[in-house]
Order: structure tokens, then sequence, then C-alpha cells
């Protein structure tokens, strides 16, 4: 009975997905004006071929520093959490 | 562990970690970059540790230069951004397109984030193998 | 090209499933992976073209790569996310050996009362 309710609400959630999804709205070329700047423009800009990189670390390097710094804390965390779980088994 | 995994993982260590070098190094020519080459360093430090134990992966590189490391590669990114304008004055695009010394902003930041990412991943797993 | 996005949300409510459904501790951690996957999916998905080539620049395809290349932006977006995927998966991974060290059991519906 609370599988059949659970299964029903993922296919609600599933249609709603597609709804929206397959709508012609994703994926336009001609609306891409970012991605169109990007692949023109940026290697004699940064000098790097990888443009994919250079989005990385010269276009956005705030969201790289962002992301360094959430990896940075699950180490501190991972550290935190198995000191803790071995201070209190002493 | 068994034998032949030993063998394998003896053989295949220092392939593996060339492999891992050259992907990091040619971030800014071929895909790839820094987070592919960091996690294929950390994972062949974490074969080691698999396979024959956690002391002879302490051999290979000990847990708290692992934490000076990282420690210090964070505090290199922070200063990049805080000084930023001297930064890209410094890391302007050089040399011809195609070499290796091409674009030092994305080669010096793609070594710096592998460095992180490597300590970061090798910390992870011999913390978690200690517990 | 639909069946990309019809292929994300099977995945995603196959990690749903996995999220709610398992009493098991680590498969939903292993669920919480699938429906991040199936995000990441998604966004590489906006930036289709048909029949086009990696965005990266060779001796060969420099005057059409505006022409034929995929999208490159939200494929960092993605190499972003991979690593923060990556960060939860770790600590989630560090609570549920915790879990597993105080109450002897990765079972949901045995750990229901406060111990300790």
């Amino acid at each position: 009975m609370k599988g059949f309710l659970f299964i029903i609400c993922l296919l609600v959630l599933g249609g709603m997905f597609l709804y929206v999804f397959l709508s012609p709205m994703f994926g336009l070329w001609e609306r891409k004006e970012v991605a169109n700047y990007y692949l023109n423009n940026s290697l004699e800009m940064t000098g790097s071929a990888n443009l994919v990189s250079s989005i990385v670390w010269d276009y956005r390097g705030f969201d790289t520093l962002g992301e360094e710094t959430v990896l940075f804390t699950a180490a501190v965390g991972v550290f935190t959490i198995v000191i803790f779980g071995m201070k209190r088994r002493k | 562990m068994d034998i032949i995994v030993r063998t394998i993982v003896k053989g295949l260590f220092p392939f593996i970690m060339l492999f891992g070098v050259y992907i990091l190094l040619h971030g800014h020519l071929t895909p790839g970059g820094s987070f592919p080459g960091g996690v294929i360093i950390a994972s062949g430090v974490a074969l080691i540790a698999i396979s024959f134990g956690l002391r002879k992966a302490e051999r290979v590189i000990k847990e708290e230069t692992a934490h000076i490391i990282e420690g210090l590669v964070a505090l290199l990114l922070v200063l990049i951004v805080l000084f930023e304008s001297f930064a890209r004055y410094v890391l302007m695009p050089t040399g011809m397109v195609f070499e290796l010394w091409s674009a030092p902003q994305v080669l010096f930041l793609n070594l710096a984030g592998g460095v992180m990412v490597s300590m970061a991943l090798i910390l992870i797993i011999f913390l978690l193998m200690k517990e | 090209m639909l069946e990309i996005y019809v292929g994300m949300v099977l995945v995603a409510l196959i990690g749903m499933y996995c999220i709610v459904w398992k009493k098991n501790m680590i498969k939903k951690v292993i669920g919480l992976g699938i429906f991040t996957n199936s995000i990441h999916l998604l966004l590489i998905a906006i930036g289709f073209r048909a029949g086009g080539i990696p965005p990266i620049v060779t001796r060969v395809n420099a005057n059409y790569l505006a022409l034929q290349a995929v999208d490159p932006l939200p494929q960092a977006l993605v190499l972003t996310s991979i690593v923060i995927q990556l960060s939860v998966t770790a600590l989630a991974l560090g609570i549920v050996t915790l879990a597993y060290r105080h109450m002897k059991t990765l079972d949901t519906e045995r750990m229901n009362r406060l111990r300790g």
C-alpha cells in the first residue's frame, strides 16, 4: 500500500520533469550568446587551447575557488569525524 | 591482499603516477586539467594502501606531509585571489599557442589545483581506512 | 536528443527511490550519488549540438570551431559539481562509519532509539 502510493508519486514527479524538459526551450543555439563569445574569443584572450580549462580557471575562477574550499572543508571534516570517533572510544 | 594483486600493483604503480602527472601538466592543451589528474594520482596511492596495507602506503607519503602541503596550497590560492591584479599582470599569456609553456595562468593554477585535489583525496582515504 | 532527457528522468527517479526506500545506510549514499549524476547528465545535454566536436582548439579546426563545437560552459559547471559530489559522499561515509560504531547496525529500522 505504501509502496504503491510512493510509485505513483514518483511517476507524477517524473511526468512534471518531462513536461518541462521536452518543451522546445532547451538548447537553442540562436540564443547562446555567452557560448558563442567563449568559442570565438577565448583563444587570443587567454592563450589556452583547452576552452573548458580556460573557462574554469580564467573566466569563472571564483567558482573554482569556492569548490576548492568545499574540498578542503570535506578533508578537515573527515579528519574531525575520525578524531571524534577515536576520542569517544577511550 | 593476494600475491597476484600485489605483484600487479607493484608493477603498475609508476605508470599510473606518470599518467596522472601527464594529464595534470597538459591541462591547457588536451582535455583534463587539475581534477582528473589529481584523482588519478590519488587513486594510485589508494591502490597501494588497499593492497599493501596502511604502513607501506605511509612510506609513499606521510599523513602529516599531506596535511601541511594541502594547507599551504590553500593559502597560496587565497593569496592569488587577494592580490588579483598583481597576479594577472604576472600571468599574461606568453609563448606559442600549442606549446607546453603557453598559458601560464591555466598551467600554474592547474598544478596548484591538482596538488590540492590529490592531497585531499589521499587524506580522506587514509583517514577512512584508519577508522 | 529527446532520449537523453527521458534517460535523465529515469535515472533521477531510480536515485530518489534508492534514497527513500532502501534500509541500508550505504545504499542510501549510493542513491544520492546516482541522483547527482542524473543532474550532471541534464546539464551536459543542454549544450548539445548534432554532429558536434569537443571544444578543444587544435591545428586543424581553428576556423570552424564556432560552427561545430558543443557548448563549453555546462562542462565547466559539471566539473565543479563532480568534485562537490565527491566531498558530500566522503562526509556522508564518515557519518555512516560513526553511526555504525555507535549503534552497531546499519539498518535504519533498528536504529530508532537514542543510546549512550
